[in-house]
């Protein structure tokens, strides 16, 4: 019944259980008042029974005293006659409002009677005893007459008053039913009714308390109750509303939360994008540090390069020149004598032995000039797809037998520990295996000092050679047990012209060029870790697509993007 | 048959450097050497006849003014048939690629083999002989 609002549904309640109860209680009257009328009946019936006793006993006194009065003439007779007349009259009145035909007749009988006796006693006064006994034996007619009459009257009048109180009895059995019966109808439908209003009102009740509780739990997907137009209905409606509202709430919380993750990501992003800028910036400091380095190299290489070359070509060329001038001159110095021959000899000799180191020097310059101008090459080695595995292995072995080749007593134990599956990797094959031989190179000479170092002999060099596919880039480990570098020179490594090798050693270009490879050439990084007394590990790596311009250009554009 | 090699170099002491590694050759009457300090003198020189017969142009590459490169495609331009030769302290790809290009007959780094050089010489010189 949700259509029709709880008040209206309780007024309708009230005005039924009152109409049932107004209802109930006309029928129980309206049944009394019967019953009430009929116990009314049956007492008049019950007086007129015994009037008509009385008549007859009133009526039985008339006769005694007409006859007596009519034979003996005696006042005193005659006014009993009379008494018992009056009552006669009397009864016979009460009598006529239940058979007035009866009464009617009676009273023409008993009149009829008194004066056939009155008759009678006149005969009897004036001594006609004959004519006074016919006239008494017609009032006896009469008299006898009467007391039938009077008998059956008291008959029926009975029979009426019986039939009356079984009537009156029956009816009131009925109505006791009656009653019980409506009663309990009347009950039953007032509990009905009460029933289906209580329901109407407490099912939507209890479905919009556990709706309630539902979302008092935080159980916001509960399915909310049909809504009326009853006072439910609009509660439901209101509930509906603050779950709408807590869902509301609930989402906004969410994108709040949403947006604060995404704030928090892109923070990161942020701090992420500045830790790489402010790396990206120390990478391009040091790239055009060492860039600035590498240039000067190479026009430094480029200035001395000349002047060395007539110094070598004149110092080979003098040393011809003096083998000619010793032939042309041999008649001249044979005709010396012994010691002026011994000090030309001995002239002679040291001019081309000085020439000869003039022109050992030029070529040792030759080469580190040589070095030096491998800086200003830009890259004119072709990109080319090869096995990385295959080109560390061949530079290793390269690098091991040249160093065996130029020292008997070296020895180191290699271990290789190569990524399985590696994929082809572009790069410009020579000048990567110049890269690899150097640090190769470093390590052995690293790993052999530090035996030298131990005298026991327990010292076992050992040189790691570790190679690794990151996915988008390629990783080359190279690892030494040797002396280890310094925290201070850490930063120098990849200066030109840095060594800590003795003069005549290294040229301090190894590394340098190394650097400008791995960085510009590839776009790849170099780092070093070390621990002095301990290991030396170079880590290069190389990205697997470069777009071939240099570390700066692409450090430049990353950073700008 | 005595010939004429002409060097192209702005550093004076090449001229001393190739006189005397040549002294025999140019005492035997072999080659006569001519030497140029620019590209602007070279081309002077080989406007005017140079005597005996030129058979081949040796020049430097860097030089102030016109490079031995443009010397090159000039020479090229004015006597297709001579050869030129590249001296250069600088051997990288580029510049053989474009000598190459431009027809020069030879290039030969710094510091030059003189055995090597001779050699070559020799080889542009039989025909003739």
């Amino acid at each position: 019944m949700p259509s029709v609002s709880i008040r209206a549904r309780l007024i309708f309640l009230s005005v039924l259980l009152l109409a049932i109860l107004v209802l109930s209680s006309a029928l129980l009257i309206r049944e009394l008042a019967r019953d009430s009328r009929s116990l009314a009946e049956e007492a008049t019936l019950v007086s007129v029974v015994k009037n008509a006793n009385s008549a007859s006993k009133h009526f039985g006194d008339l006769k005694y005293w007409v006859m007596d009065a009519a034979v003996t003439q005696l006042a005193r007779s005659q006014q009993a006659a009379e008494a018992a007349k009056a009552g006669l009259d009397s009864d016979l009145k009460a009598i006529s409002a239940v058979d007035p035909a009866f009464v009617a007749a009676i009273k023409r009988e008993v009149d009829a009677m008194t004066d056939l006796a009155r008759q009678a006693g006149v005969a009897y006064s004036s001594d006609d005893s004959a004519a006074g006994n016919a006239l008494l034996e017609q009032a006896k007619s009469h008299v006898l007459t009467i007391d039938s009459e009077i008998d059956k009257v008291v008959d029926r009048v009975e029979q009426q008053a019986v039939a009356r109180r079984d009537a009156s009895t029956r009816q009131a059995k009925l109505a006791v039913k009656l009653a019980i019966v409506g009663g309990l109808g009347a009950l039953a439908l007032a509990l009905g009714f009460t029933a289906l209003t209580v329901r109407s009102i407490t099912v939507p009740l209890k479905q919009l308390e556990r709706s309630m509780a539902s979302i008092t739990r935080g159980e916001l997907d509960v399915a909310m109750p049909p809504t009326g137009v009853d006072e439910i209905g609009a509660m439901t409606r209101t509930l509906g509303m603050l779950r709408d509202s807590l869902i509301e709430r609930g989402r906004l919380e969410r994108e709040r939360q949403r947006a604060e993750a995404e704030i928090r990501v892109a923070r990161d992003a942020a701090e992420a994008a500045l830790h790489d800028l402010k790396a990206a910036q120390a990478n391009l400091i040091q790239a055009e540090k060492m860039a600035s380095l590498g240039q000067l190299t190479a026009g430094v290489a480029h200035e001395i390069k000349n002047p060395l070359n007539f110094v070598n070509n004149f110092a080979s060329l003098s040393i011809g020149l003096l083998d000619e001038l010793k032939a042309v001159a041999a008649s001249a110095f044979a005709a010396l004598d012994h010691r002026q021959r011994g000090q030309v000899y001995e002239v002679t000799e040291m001019l081309t032995g000085n020439l000869e180191r003039i022109a050992e020097h030029g070529k040792r310059a030759d080469n580190i000039v040589k070095s030096m101008l491998a800086h200003s090459r830009s890259g004119g080695g072709a990109r080319q797809s090869v096995d990385l595995n295959a080109l560390v292995d061949e530079s290793l072995n390269l690098a091991y037998h040249g160093a065996r080749a130029q020292d008997q007593n070296f020895n180191i134990t290699l271990e290789r520990d190569y990524g399985k599956d590696i994929a082809p990797v572009e790069l410009v094959p020579q000048d990567m295996t110049r890269v690899l031989l150097n640090l190769f190179a470093n390590g052995f000479y690293a790993a052999n000092k530090r035996r030298r170092a131990t005298n026991s002999g327990a010292f076992r060099p050992v040189l790691t050679v570790i190679t690794r596919d990151l996915g988008n880039a390629v990783e080359v480990r190279v690892r030494d047990n040797g002396i280890g570098i310094p925290d201070d020179i850490k930063d120098k490594l990849f200066q030109p012209f840095f060594t800590t090798k003795p003069p005549g050693e290294g040229t301090g270009l190894g590394l340098s060029i190394s650097y400008e490879i791995v960085t510009k050439q590839h776009g790849g990084t170099i780092k070093v870790a070390s621990e002095v007394g301990a290991f030396t590990e170079f880590s290069v790596s190389l990205p697997r697509r470069f777009p071939g311009r240099g570390a700066a250009d692409s450090l430049a554009a990353s950073t700008a993007s | 048959m005595t010939v004429s090699i002409l060097i192209v170099d702005d550093e004076p002491d090449v001229a001393v450097l190739f006189s005397q590694q040549f002294r025999r050759e140019a005492r035997e009457g072999a080659y006569v050497l001519h030497f140029a300090l620019s590209a602007a003198e070279a081309l002077e020189r080989l406007a005017t006849d140079i005597e005996p017969q030129l058979i081949v142009i040796l020049s430097d590459i860097n030089m102030p003014g016109m490079d031995g490169l443009a010397l090159l495609r000039e020479i090229k331009t004015r006597r297709p048939d001579l050869p030129v030769m590249m001296l250069t302290a600088y051997g990288d790809e580029e510049r053989r690629r474009r000598a190459a290009e431009y027809g020069a007959a030879e290039f030969v780094t710094k510091p030059v083999d003189f055995d090597f050089l001779k050699e070559r010489l020799r080889r542009l010189h039989a025909p003739l002989t």
